[in-house]
């Protein structure tokens, strides 16, 4: 069997068996949080879900090789697994938690009319209603698994564990052969491709067309309320760790003047990154075109590190450009796909609902946003500018080809103080950078005040 | 509109001083860290030698894709000067001439508390229990200066002694901090990494704990050398920076704050003195040159020796 088959099986299976692990986990911790919404464990749960995604890998990875290391030995393609499992369930919670207030409050009225089992309820209303964002969020994760490289590196380095992206890593990054590169990254493209095609042969259901904000009724479930337990372990656990990890340290953390040169540095980033992804994300579902979604796509159809490379490529042609634009290019690809989605949603039901009504009324456009589209989408929108106020602190390891910039940020200072074996240090710093996350994704919310019903 | 847009871009991307000679260096970010690297000071000390001058680093994560990016700009490259390059991946065609200002061996570095008895060749470390941190030679210049060891070292019969060295590889990091992460947070007893990094801990943390093993049969060992690229305009200054480095006060620079071995000049006192001091042991022989066109082939015996 060829080397590049052999990488292609395995980066397929390795997507395709975390898909079937973390889907199905995700889906659950969702209805357990909605069926109990009301229970205070489960407000704290979903402050709590978007924690994974825009945590620093290599940060996860330490807590989950802490906590699983106790039980069975974590560098194998079982350890690979798990914590794809552990990393991205939460998220796959996040966004099935906004499919699922698409459904109809009736739906759940005539359900407990008919006195459906829970199980029936599930299966017979729940499920064909939400079988359109099952099949995206599917295919969406089966990306972000192709794309994995941290985890699979530390967990299952060596050349049994090698995926495309390492593949096109050492292509691209190491050995110079661009045109082996192209090979690897064909074959990503083909398998993410498949499956977005896929995707599109599952007709959705028309979605209940309600904009009453939560428009679930309050569902009751204890059988469900494990579940939501297990949900807040399985985020707070590996954070846990490193923060524990960190406790001792903290002073020598915050006494290194470094820390506040780099937080600084990122907050600087973020605060003008984050923003600006919003305005173009909303500008991109507000006049969406045909190639609007491919574009909010793009970062999991094609390998970061072509993309990256691709970007490279163009900052030689165009030499003026700032290099600071491609980082933002960069960024602004990987909040779409997140972004793009939170807001589509809930735009195309406004739309559906309101637009006949302000067209005859003659509302300029500025008045329509304020009256109409700013206090209905204030909620998604608080919830997209966190993800990429938060998203922007990460590092970019696929811009490798673009200059370090001089004071390092956040990430880029843990990773400095982890190859000078300042472990505690580190484990200090990657605490900041997380608090550092949590805080910003939230502040939207803090500062919108969306938990005040409009 | 569109006018002041790009004025502003050009305003953002030109160079701030003006009347003095900008020599640019590409190097690798653990170089000009601000953290640690004699970047910044052989920078300051070079500044103050010559007050016409300013150095401007660029700096890529690491060696490998500091080269591949030279390969894509061709012509275009702003670079005057490449700092850090090492035999194993040396390039020449990319570079009119190369000055070796200091050079570094790969040594196992091993946990003393963990490990009484450590292996005393390379072949003891392949028999041994031990679990081992490695580093990809598909992602880490480390990781693959051990691929390079092997196969001097074993030739044909490398890829059965990897067999039996996977069979204690904890994992193999994608680069060097990863796996020293792990080692320090002690999940495996031993981290291929550099010769002076026992002493650099020993110096810094103060506890002479980690431990080099020595082999006798040699290790692998590499110059690190300053090139000039083919297409500076920048001559006679790059010149200049090149026989600086080989100055006594660069060179010391380099030793303390890079953590090589010096071409010429003195080992200062405080390595002499440590517990973990190690004298640059014998190198295994080889050549740039075999090393860029054997690799492909080497790298695929590997895989395929593994993967079976």
């Amino acid at each position: 069997m060829s080397y590049s088959l052999y990488v292609f099986l395995f980066t397929f299976k390795q997507a395709f068996f975390s898909v079937l692990l973390t889907v199905p986990l995700g889906i659950l911790m969702a209805r357990a949080l909605v069926w109990n919404q009301g229970w205070k464990p489960t407000q704290f749960c979903l402050k709590l879900l978007g924690i994974p995604l825009i945590t620093p890998a290599l940060v996860s990875i330490l807590g989950f090789i802490t906590l699983a290391g106790y039980f069975f030995n974590v560098y194998s393609f079982t350890g690979i697994l798990l914590a794809h499992l552990v990393f991205y369930s939460p998220f796959v919670a996040l966004f099935m938690i906004n499919s699922w207030h698409f459904i109809p409050e009736e739906h759940y009225r005539l359900s407990a009319q008919l006195h459906f089992s829970p199980w029936q309820i599930f299966a017979l209303m729940e499920a064909p209603q939400l079988r359109k964002s099952m099949i995206e969020i599917t295919w969406i994760t089966f990306c972000l698994f192709l794309n994995s490289f941290t985890t699979i590196m530390i967990l299952g380095g060596g050349p049994h564990h090698t995926t495309l992206s390492v593949a096109l890593y050492q292509s691209l990054f190491f050995f110079y052969n661009p045109t082996q590169g192209l090979n690897f990254a064909g074959l990503q493209v083909f398998l993410s491709f498949c499956l977005a095609a896929g995707t599109t042969l599952f007709k959705s259901l028309p979605h209940g067309s309600s904009l009453k904000m939560p428009a679930l009724p309050s569902l009751k479930s204890n059988f469900q309320k494990p579940l939501v337990i297990f949900s807040l372990f399985l985020i707070l656990a590996p954070l846990m760790v490193v923060a524990s990890f960190s406790f001792f340290s903290l002073s020598k953390t915050l006494s290194n003047p470094m820390l506040w040169h780099a937080l600084s540095r990122s907050l600087l980033i973020s605060g003008f990154m984050g923003p600006l992804c919003l305005l173009l994300t909303l500008a991109l579902v507000k006049y969406e075109t045909l190639f609007s979604k491919p574009l909010a796509s793009l970062y999991l159809l094609l390998p970061p590190a072509l993309l990256g490379v691709f970007l490279f490529c163009i900052s030689l042609e165009w030499d003026f450009l700032p290099p600071e634009i491609f980082l933002f290019l960069m960024q602004l690809f990987i909040v779409l796909p997140f972004s793009f989605r939170l807001l589509k949603g809930p735009y195309q039901i406004l739309q559906m609902t309101y637009h006949p009504t302000s067209h005859s009324l003659g509302l300029s456009s500025f008045q329509r946003f304020f009256l109409i589209e700013w206090p209905l989408l204030k909620k998604p929108l608080a919830t997209a500018l966190g993800l990429s106020l938060a998203l922007s602190l990460g590092d970019f390891q696929s811009l490798a080809f673009f200059a370090s910039p001089d004071i390092p940020g956040l990430s880029s200072l843990l990773y400095m103080q982890m190859g000078k074996y300042n472990f505690e240090e580190s484990m200090g710093t990657a605490l900041i950078l997380l608090l550092l996350c949590y805080l910003l994704y939230q502040l939207p919310h803090w500062v919108l005040r969306t938990n005040v019903r409009t | 509109m569109k006018r002041y847009f790009i004025l502003l871009l050009l305003c953002c991307s030109t160079s701030s001083v003006y009347g003095k000679n900008l020599l640019t260096i590409h190097t690798y970010t653990s170089f000009v860290s601000p953290l640690y690297g004699p970047g910044a000071q052989l920078k300051e000390v070079f500044e103050k030698q010559n007050p016409d001058v300013e150095v401007r680093y660029i700096a890529n994560d690491t060696l490998p894709i500091l080269l591949n990016r030279l390969r894509l700009e061709g012509e275009r490259t702003k670079a005057d000067l490449v700092l850090g390059l090492e035999d194993l991946v040396m390039d020449s065609a990319l570079f009119e001439k190369t000055v070796p200002y200091a050079s570094c061996c790969l040594a196992f570095t091993y946990d003393s508390q963990k490990i009484l008895q450590p292996p005393q060749s390379l072949e003891e470390l392949i028999q041994s229990p031990h679990k081992i941190i490695l580093q990809d030679p598909r992602t880490s210049i480390t990781g693959f200066g051990f691929l390079v060891w092997m196969k001097k070292a074993y030739g044909e019969k490398a890829t059965e002694k990897w067999k039996t060295l996977v069979a204690h590889v904890l994992t193999f990091t994608k680069g060097w901090s990863d796996s020293a992460l792990l080692f320090k947070k002690g999940e495996a007893p031993i981290l291929l990494s550099y010769t002076t990094d026992a002493l650099y801990h020993e110096l810094t943390e103060g506890h002479p704990q980690f431990k080099a093993m020595v082999f006798p049969e040699g290790h692998l060992c590499s110059q690190i050398y300053a090139a000039k690229t083919k297409v500076t305009k920048n001559n006679i200054l790059a010149d200049k920076f090149i026989a600086f480095l080989l100055t006594p006060e660069a060179q010391n620079l380099i030793v303390v704050k890079g953590w090589g071995y010096p071409v010429s000049g003195e080992i200062p006192d405080s390595w002499l003195k440590a517990e973990n001091y190690l004298s640059p042991p014998g190198a295994i022989p080889f050549t740039s040159e075999e090393v860029s066109t054997e690799s492909k082939k080497w790298l695929q015996e590997w895989i395929d020796g593994l993967i079976k």
